[in-house]
């Protein structure tokens, strides 16, 4: 079965009643909007936030007016902004609108409440809904739930509290009303994205509003967002679907999908969601912050990927030197789709470009960066990507990304962090750069008698190049403790970063030097040769400090007669 | 959105292509053909300036190597002029230092 978008087809389940989805392109602007035509009623959920969609649901409902008059019945999923800004719905006299939402919505509207409609997401400062709110649903208190709603020809709509005992003892909060020939619209109260979040179901079809996406990055935290809420509703909500009645679920943005489907994903999006046990505000600080945080992984991960990628082609080449380019230079080069990986990150440049000039919110930047991240974790996860080459490259963009997923859901990474000796890092590192070669070079020897053996050795070393392999190192290291607060994958993953770039720029000669001074373990990398930093990119470096920073140390870069030094400061262990 | 833009200036020993934008995905088409068609030529260097590109993607780098493989055969190396530092940076890390002259 398939929910088909701007028709009208009948809702499985249901006897004479009929929906019409509205889709758009899934963004956090304006929602979807489900109008269903039904025997009593013309029933409208989440009319959205676009003035465009507005007009076409207009021009549905007075089309499905003149067949049969009955009042229309507007429904918020949530009071969100995207759901709720249009709920006024501009129809022409006469035609009778109630409107219904969760008491806490209604309130949040009623009041302005920029934070807990998301209003203040949007950069251009949108209208709260002023529509009035006749239909209270799951009120604390009966005096402000009226248990029915007059209507202008002496018809009422009733409104009917019937809390549903699940088998584990738990209640489902759930109020139905007639939609006429037997159908009923039942709501269920299913908190956690928003206080005010329900679920709608007629016949077979159940909507969840923006349930599915309350664990993501970007969306978890959110005013109004609650962790316990949202787990016990993913509880009862896969409860629901468990019952033969439902097979389809229509989300707040996206297309419908079947109910064993939306199960599997809520299922999934429990397991993230568990962990997500203190997660910070996502206020309007936090997501500027994450937005500039979002271009520094942009120009990071390109910068890594496209180094990586231009190993492959190098590889190619020298491949296809030794007449082999029709088979082992192409299997290079299918190892990994850099063509796709190369689009997702073309593409986001675009937006992140197009958005400097856009009124769009911060907020869409972060959501794009969290699609984008995940686009390229799913694409370098592959088993394939992972059998051939090194992978060093592909690991420290895969972790940069993982932490950003982390910082935007708000989980502090950095907790997890097992402080390690600085001087020892530096010597492993130190060892590995030269390590890499007299392995190669000895799998390279031993493959020396099979033809396929021998090419995917030379492929393995070609691509294991590393650029640190020539590069003479001095190091002094400090002679008291180097402990210090911070994981050894990740300032590796930095000190490998800043030293390839050093040698990238043709440097021959690092000095390091580490040093203890005022509670910090002090690394500092220089060159004998001339270079200049900005051949890192600010915002490379700006990234590496702001991660330096989450653990109370920096980074520091300083040019002195045409040489570079960085210094990388670290809290010292004693002193954390 | 700026494309690409590129100027062929015909010397009497080379061919010099001056490119001016981003290449990525969306543009390395745009460069592929003149490039491709002055390094599949019989004679005459190849140089590509890039003074005004602000950004070069692996697409980018994949024309760099046709390019080159191109020249390869002719016994001729591509030569890459202007090279903004970022650019050579992540040039010199992938390797084609190796098999193409790039100037910063």
């Amino acid at each position: 079965m398939k929910i088909e978008a701007n028709v009208w087809q009948k809702v499985p389940g249901a006897t004479a009643v009929e929906i019409f989805p509205i889709i758009p392109k899934a963004n956090c602007v304006s929602s979807n909007c489900y109008i269903f035509s039904a025997p009593d009623a013309l029933v409208v959920v989440d009319p959205g936030a676009s003035p465009e969609q507005t007009r076409q649901i207009s021009r549905i409902l007075a089309d499905a007016l003149m067949a049969s008059q009955r009042p229309i019945l507007v429904f918020l999923t949530h009071c969100h902004q995207d759901h709720s800004q249009e709920a006024g719905l501009e129809l022409p006299a006469g035609i009778e609108v109630k409107r219904f939402a969760h008491q806490a919505g209604v309130e949040a509207m009623k009041h302005r409440d920029r934070n807990l409609t998301t209003a203040y997401l949007y950069p251009w400062n949108p209208e709260i809904c002023t529509a009035r709110f006749e239909g209270i649903l799951f009120a604390s208190s009966p005096a402000s739930e009226p248990p029915a709603l007059e209507l202008a020809d002496g018809g009422r709509i009733e409104l009917h509290t019937e809390p549903i005992a699940m088998p584990d003892g738990a209640t489902l909060q759930r109020q139905w009303l007639p939609l006429g020939a037997g159908n009923r619209l039942e709501i269920y109260h299913t908190p956690g994205h928003s206080a005010c979040s329900i679920s709608l179901r007629v016949g077979s079809l159940l909507m969840l509003g923006d349930l599915p996406f309350a664990a993501n990055p970007g969306v978890c935290g959110l005013d109004g967002w609650n962790h316990a809420d949202l787990l016990q509703t993913l509880h009862k909500v896969d409860w629901l679907l468990e019952m033969p009645v439902i097979t389809m679920c229509c989300p707040g943005h996206g297309y419908c999908v079947s109910a064993q489907s939306m199960r599997e994903k809520l299922r999934l999006m429990e397991a993230e969601a568990s962990n997500l046990t203190d997660v910070p505000l996502m206020d309007a600080e936090r997501i500027s912050a994450l937005k500039i945080y979002v271009d520094e992984l942009l120009e990071e991960t390109a910068a890594l990927l496209t180094i990586f990628s231009g190993r492959l082609y190098t590889v190619s080449y020298y491949l296809s030197l030794l007449e082999e380019e029709d088979s082992a230079a192409n299997r290079v080069l299918a190892t990994l789709d850099i063509d796709q990986i190369d689009r997702i990150l073309s593409d986001f440049r675009r937006i992140a470009e197009a958005f400097k000039t856009s009124v769009m919110p911060e907020w869409t930047m972060v959501l794009k960066g969290v699609q984008v991240a995940r686009s390229l974790q799913q694409v370098l996860s592959a088993e394939h990507v992972r059998q051939l080459l090194d992978l060093s490259l592909v690991d420290r963009a895969q972790r940069r990304l993982e932490d950003f997923l982390n910082l935007v859901r708000g989980l502090q990474f950095l907790q997890t962090e097992q402080p390690g000796a600085v001087n020892e890092l530096i010597a492993e590192l130190l060892k590995r750069t030269k390590e890499t070669t007299m392995i190669e070079s000895a799998h390279l020897m031993e493959a020396v008698d099979d033809d396929q053996s021998f090419l995917e050795a030379l492929t393995r070393r070609l691509a294991a190049h590393s650029p640190l392999r020539d590069i003479e190192f001095e190091f002094a290291p400090a002679t008291q403790d180097t402990n210090a607060n911070i994981g050894a994958e990740r300032l590796d993953d930095i000190l490998a970063n800043v030293m390839e770039g050093m040698a990238g720029m043709g440097v021959k000669h690092i000095s390091i030097a580490t040093r203890v001074a005022s509670g910090h373990v002090e690394i500092r990398l220089s060159s004998r040769e001339r270079m200049d930093p900005a051949a890192f990119g600010k915002r490379r470096l700006d990234l590496y400090n702001r991660t330096l920073g989450w653990l109370g140390g920096g980074l520091e870069c300083s040019q002195h007669e045409g040489n570079a030094e960085f210094i990388i400061r670290l809290l010292a262990l004693e002193s954390v | 959105m700026k494309e690409l833009e590129i100027t062929l200036q015909h010397l009497e020993s080379a061919v010099v292509l001056h490119v001016a934008g981003q290449v990525d995905s969306n543009t390395a088409a745009q460069l592929h053909e003149p490039l491709l068609r002055a390094a599949e030529a019989p004679t005459g260097a190849v140089d590509l300036d890039l003074a005004d590109v602000s950004y070069m993607s692996s697409a980018g780098l994949r024309v760099l190597l046709q390019a080159a493989k191109a020249l390869q055969k002719r016994g001729d190396r591509l030569r890459l002029v202007n090279v903004p530092l970022h650019i050579y940076n992540i040039l010199n890390l992938a390797g084609f230092t190796s098999f193409i002259d790039i100037k910063p």
